[in-house]
């Protein structure tokens, strides 16, 4: 080992200052710093790859790599599934680059900038869903779904929960494998059935399926598999009527034209915010968000820490904390909290909040309604494809399903003859959905412009022939 | 009395309005593109019926350099490692983030890939993430790396599914309890307590602040289904017997997890798999240079030993000829944990850590961070008056020390809240106290990480020195500070969740309305 080299990155390697330090703490060797570690636990043999000191060769190296990777700007993407490619406005990127706020992280008094940009996403997502009472975000919508139906079986006392079958499946299989415990699971799902000509929640099964031990009623709005679910407020109904709570899971771009889920009776949101102007980032782009009304017993059962606003001592001025409500959190009360807590996706909450105030009120009724033309246009186009039958009949919300069992070609051969024309096609629902062998998920957004459309419809069109 | 010179701060405070009070009606942020005319003939009127939306959309109305202008004067109001001294907040490892990594992460080839996208399309995220793992192999000496859980406290709830699942499989029905320390992270006790697990915790000795030895072995029992322990523990106190700790739970047929969120002070010096440790994580976030990102996301890079790689969440990253795939077919696997592939840009930031400081210069982040610790505990005890260290063994502590505040209290009523109030006041940001209960009276606990020079930590000691003083002879000054911040102390946001408080709860504009208006 070169002992003399000095790293940009750790100042004290300079070897003058290092030698000072090494002398005040009384250290000659850098052994004598670990002297409570003993030997038998020291380990000095790594299989390591080579440094590449030098910024300039780094980057490089890793410009390289990143080449390998189709995207937006090499790709038109037609693929959603939870995630899709949406509009970034440059106010939310210019955020992202301001060194102060993305490496802030758990101071509170020095922090009051920070404080009010969550603070100001908070408020922003309560008036986009009609609710009061919100958290820092959970990790993903699968996690805040979880978080939400436990929230059910405590503020019922019941077992079960009743969730359409059409919901998100990858936020489904996190959520249920978060109700798991070692002694069985906290609350027991039950899927209700969708109809399979709409889309829309089977309200004769909901109806068959509520009884005394349902503790929630949660419908995904718009579904996973783009349908508007029209009967919003009647499923609140009958949910309110048994006894439980109704959550919606909520797509918040859809929101400036689609009802706000407390405004049609949820007594619980969730759902993801990765829509308010998140980059995909392969996945990292997600975040997670529960919110309630303005009442005590919603308010206590929220597991994780949140900020608060409150006046300071001096007149009109406004200040923040996220110590409100502390003994909730797992932070204080470690296991006695209800759920754990943990470091989130704050980053990705205050770009929301710079997402929704840079479109305002029009901004999202314009973007709602420009989603849902263009997912028209696209179902049209490709409902007179040869052997393709569109399926799930009503209004889509940038999702829709497209059966290609009568092309003779799967959906995995299609999309891999995409790729070759620089298409990234539509999410394969094979093995993920019952009775949707062959069908494909096809998400279309504010970024698809006509022409993509006609362009993707037109190459699949040449490659079924 | 030093020498470092102390600037004077003053922070920006530009008593921003809160976003929605700047609306002005038809104001817009930004316009969208129009649905084409021959979409439009095409779609015709859409009607969604009831669902469409007449509850009023009260977002605002703000014009573009409005917004700029109140975006950019909110993040002069912060203090990230960027902008100040992130020495204060012990055990969170506000370290440099390298500008390089930030830049690269916000490239369209890694933050405008969709995360389903076929792998033949994404082969250099993957290779990024499985390179990544080969090197945290090495690192942790464990036999395979996940980077799906975004956090830390994510991490450790896939860790404890992970021995749920180990139990089950192996017909264990009764492993019903977890042993931690007082002094692991709390959501050691409570990510497993979210599984149902009972949790025994163990108080720390009173005289070298580590679990005691025989209290640990009665703690163990047959219904041990796994420790959760952290080393050093948030008190920068290594245990020195921590395979013998390991070797007594395996005894009982427990599984041993590393909870090593924090590894700043072991890279490249010892390692989990050494100590016989079963299950471990490392976050990306703070010890390798990820930023914290205003609170995540991050990752929880979870590693396991080999008899325990069939249960790692999916999907795994593996390579077969130089193609590199993803694994979801895992019949023994603990399942979905997080959407997609995790927090990818954050591996990206790792790799890219790793790999320029390499092997050696890895080493030296743990040989700084601690050597900085050493060396600022020295100059602390030495010119900061009021300040004791508890569970004084004489023995040296690692990147970061518990210290009290208990004599300044009681010499001039001012604790460890009142230096937070006023460390801003300097520029500098909270000291981070302790996790809960509090096992020293008035704690604090700084960690100066390997980025700090030996100047930025001569000049926060004089800080400290200077508000002790002042603690003296100005103690009202200090309570009501901060004075030089963004804005003073908020002073109606409740600590408790009683029906009482919620009265006074504001999380979103429309409750403070009510509430304070």
């Amino acid at each position: 080992m070169n002992k003399s080299t000095v790293y940009p990155y750790i100042p004290n390697t300079a070897p003058e200052t290092k030698k000072e330090m090494m002398e005040r703490i009384s250290a000659k060797t850098e052994r004598e710093i670990f002297e409570v570690i003993p030997d038998r636990l020291l380990h000095d043999k790594f299989d390591f790859p080579e440094a590449i000191p030098d910024e300039y060769s780094l980057k490089r190296h890793i410009e390289k790599i990143l080449d390998k990777n189709a995207n937006l700007r090499t790709h038109l993407c037609f693929r959603g599934a939870g995630c899709a490619p949406h509009f970034v406005p440059a106010t939310v990127d210019e955020l992202l680059k301001r060194g102060e706020f993305v490496t802030a992280y758990t101071s509170d008094l020095g922090d009051q900038g920070r404080g009010q940009l969550q603070f100001e996403y908070q408020s922003l997502m309560g008036e986009l869903l009609d609710m009061d009472v919100t958290t820092f975000p959970q990790y993903d919508g699968g996690s805040s779904l979880g978080h939400a139906m436990r929230m059910c079986k405590r503020l019922t006392g019941r077992n079960k929960v009743l969730v359409a079958a059409s919901i998100n499946a990858f936020a489904l299989e996190i959520a249920e494998a978060y109700q798991r415990q070692i002694d069985g699971n906290f609350c027991d799902i039950v899927l209700v059935e969708y109809d399979r000509e709409t889309g829309l929640l089977d309200l004769a099964d909901l109806e068959a399926k509520l009884d005394g031990e349902t503790a929630g009623v949660i419908i995904e709005n718009p579904t996973f598999l783009g349908t508007i679910e029209i009967n919003g407020r009647k499923i609140g109904e009958m949910a309110k009527a048994a006894g439980a709570e109704f959550v919606v899971y909520a797509d918040p771009v859809s929101l400036g034209v689609i009802e706000a889920p407390g405004s049609y009776g949820a007594t619980i949101a969730c759902g993801d915010i990765h829509s308010l102007g998140i980059h995909m980032g392969a996945g990292s782009g997600v975040g997670g968000y529960v919110m309630v009304k303005d009442e005590y017993r919603y308010a206590k059962e929220l597991k994780d820490m949140m900020y608060a606003a409150s006046p300071t001592g001096v007149e009109g001025e406004i200040g923040f904390s996220f110590e409100a409500s502390f003994d909730r959190t797992s932070y204080e009360i470690r296991e006695k909290s209800a759920e754990y807590t943990g470091t989130s996706a704050g980053m990705h909450t205050a770009a929301a909040g710079v997402y929704l105030a840079t479109m305002g009120p029009e901004g999202m009724k314009d973007l709602g309604e420009l989603i849902m033309h263009r997912c028209a246009y696209a179902k049209k186009k490709f409902s007179r494809l040869n052997g393709v039958k569109v399926k799930l009949s009503g209004v889509s919300f940038k999702e829709f399903v497209a059966d290609f069992s009568g092309t003779g070609k799967t959906v995995e051969e299609i999309n891999k003859k995409l790729l070759e024309k620089n298409i990234i096609g539509g999410f394969d629902l094979s093995a993920v959905y019952e009775g949707m062998d062959n069908h494909m998920l096809i998400c279309v957004t504010e970024i698809h412009s006509k022409e993509d459309i006609d362009s993707f419809a037109d190459a699949v069109a040449e490659i079924i022939g | 009395m030093s020498n470092t010179v102390i600037r004077e701060f003053h922070q920006a405070r530009w008593n921003e309005p809160i976003i929605t009070e700047l609306s002005v009606k038809g104001e817009r942020g930004v316009l969208l593109p129009e649905p084409e005319e021959e979409i439009l003939a095409e779609t015709g009127e859409l009607d969604i019926g009831e669902i469409r939306r007449k509850s009023p959309l009260n977002l605002p109305e703000v014009n573009q350099p409005r917004l700029v202008r109140h975006y950019s004067r909110l993040t002069q109001e912060m203090m990230g490692s960027d902008n100040t001294l992130g020495i204060s907040q012990g055990t969170c490892t506000l370290k440099y983030n390298p500008k390089v990594q930030e830049h690269l992460a916000l490239d369209s080839r890694i933050a405008d890939v969709h995360p389903l996208q076929d792998e033949s399309t994404m082969q250099g995220i993957l290779q990024i993430m499985y390179e990544t793992d080969l090197m945290m192999r090495e690192l942790a000496g464990m036999a395979k790396f996940s980077f799906l859980p975004t956090g830390g406290g994510q991490a450790i709830y896939t860790n404890a599914q992970i021995v749920k699942k180990y139990h089950e499989a192996k017909g264990n029905t009764h492993k019903t309890e977890i042993v931690t320390t007082l002094h692991s992270h709390p959501v050691d006790a409570a990510a497993s307590s979210t599984l149902g697990y009972k949790i025994i915790t163990l108080m720390p000795d009173p005289e070298t602040g580590l679990p005691n030895w025989d209290e640990y072995n009665a703690a163990l029992s047959e219904k041990t289904a796994a420790i959760f322990i952290t080393n050093p523990e948030d008190t920068g106190i290594f245990n020195d017997r921590i395979d013998e700790f390991v070797a007594a739970a395996h005894d009982k047929g427990a599984v041993c997890v590393y909870d090593q969120a924090n590894a700043n002070a072991l890279l490249g010096i010892a390692r989990a798999g050494d100590a016989g440790f079963d299950l471990m994580h490392f976050n990306l976030h703070k010890t390798f240079s990820a930023p914290h990102g205003s609170d995540g996301p991050g990752c929880g890079a979870i590693g396991c030993a080999e008899e325990f790689v069939e249960f790692m969440p999916a999907p795994t990253v593996e390579k077969r000829d130089d193609f590199y795939y993803l694994d979801y077919d895992r019949k023994d696997s603990i399942g979905s944990i997080k959407f997609y592939l995790g927090n990818v840009q954050a591996v990206l930031k790792a790799y890219m850590w790793c790999r320029m400081l390499g092997i050696d210069g890895l080493r030296q982040v743990a040989v700084t961070s601690v050597m900085n610790n050493q060396y600022m505990l020295a100059e602390i005890l030495e010119k900061v008056p009021g300040v004791a260290l508890k569970f004084d063994t004489g023995k040296r502590r690692m990147e970061q020390t518990r210290l009290s505040f208990e004599p300044l209290m009681e010499e001039t009523g001012c604790g460890a809240i009142d230096v937070n109030h006023r460390i801003v006041d300097y520029g500098i940001s909270e000291l981070w106290m302790s996790h809960h209960p509090f096992t020293v009276p008035e704690p604090f606990t700084p960690e100066p990480c390997e980025s700090y020079n030996k100047d930025d930590i001569d000049y926060y000691v004089e800080v400290l020195r200077r508000i002790a003083e002042e603690c003296k002879t100005d103690p009202e000054m200090v309570k009501s500070a901060p004075h030089k911040a963004a804005r003073h102390a908020p002073v109606g946001i409740p600590e408790t969740s009683t029906e009482q408080d919620f009265e006074k709860l504001a999380t979103t504009w429309r409750a403070y309305v009510k509430r304070f208006k």
